[in-house]
């Protein structure tokens, strides 16, 4: 069983790996945060829907 | 948020411990081994995802499973590309050549054809119930057709693909080869949520504007 050791020529390999990884991820966030807002914006527009929706049956009620 | 965190630490850990690993039985040395080989298992579970969705969509109804179907698909259609590119690199170290007509080889490219086909019977169908129907459908047989290209189809041929070296090799290496599984399906999970859940706001709006 070998042991855990790094090749000296791989080390800026592994560099170039993290870099890019913590690109992607950070690019994940973002993705994260927009569909957040996204999901917000359309439950704020439903619910204003709703309200709308509410207050004209209301009013056609009352006619 | 948190989820976000642990992931992009699980992976970078995953990522020192194989480029920090010695090499397996047989094999040449190289870090694409702990990134290939949790592509392709990713892929498989991405699939399996998929049409388990697929049945629940068929089941309850409720788009969100098929959202969700869609998504582990795309997902795991990018891991097959992944695991088929980084595939060949490490076959030309240790096989001298990028293409072997192997059956692993060639069964991740029939997979690959496979899903290319059923995202193209997807878009060819404009009614969203029947869509979402005939998908559940094709994801179910997909996930069939991947097992048996990627899985059954190597054991039935000779195969350059070793059965052992990694999986039941010493302990260190089948805890760094999980520990990369487990982080990479984190990742294909997280985005196939977030597309999933994209493709959901999407319906909804598309709804608002049917009623308009």
């Amino acid at each position: 069983m070998g042991s855990l050791s790094f090749d000296p020529a791989t080390v800026p390999i592994l560099a170039v790996a993290l870099i890019t990884w913590g690109g992607v991820l950070l690019y994940l966030v973002r993705l994260d945060l927009l569909t957040r807002r996204v999901e917000d914006e359309v439950r704020a527009h439903e619910a204003q829907r709703a309200e709308l929706s509410a207050s004209h049956d209301d009013v056609s009620g009352r006619a | 948020m948190l989820f976000n965190i642990i992931i992009g630490l699980w992976v970078s850990a995953g990522l020192v411990l194989g480029f920090a690993m010695p090499s397996a039985d047989n094999l040449v040395k190289t870090p694409i081994a702990f990134f290939h080989v949790p592509m392709a298992v990713s892929m498989i579970v991405a699939f399996i995802v998929s049409g388990w969705n697929g049945a629940r969509w068929l089941k309850t109804r409720d788009a969100r499973h098929d959202s969700l179907s869609l998504a582990f698909a795309e997902v795991g259609t990018a891991c097959a590309v992944i695991a088929l590119i980084t595939g060949s690199i490490w076959a030309k170290l240790n096989w001298n050549s990028y293409w072997n007509w192997d059956p692993q080889q060639v069964g991740i490219v029939a997979t690959l054809l496979t899903y290319a086909a059923m995202f193209a019977l997807r878009g060819a169908t404009e009614e969203s119930d029947k869509q979402r129907d005939l998908w559940a459908v094709y994801a179910i047989i997909g996930v069939l057709a991947a097992i048996f290209w990627t899985t059954v189809l190597r054991r039935l041929m000779p195969s350059l693909h070793p059965d052992k070296p990694l999986f039941e090799s010493n302990g260190l290496f089948k805890f760094a080869l999980w520990f990369n599984v487990i982080g990479y399906v984190m990742v294909i999970t997280r985005l196939a949520q977030m597309r999933a859940r994209l493709e959901t706001a999407l319906a909804r709006a598309r709804e608002w504007q049917w009623e308009v």
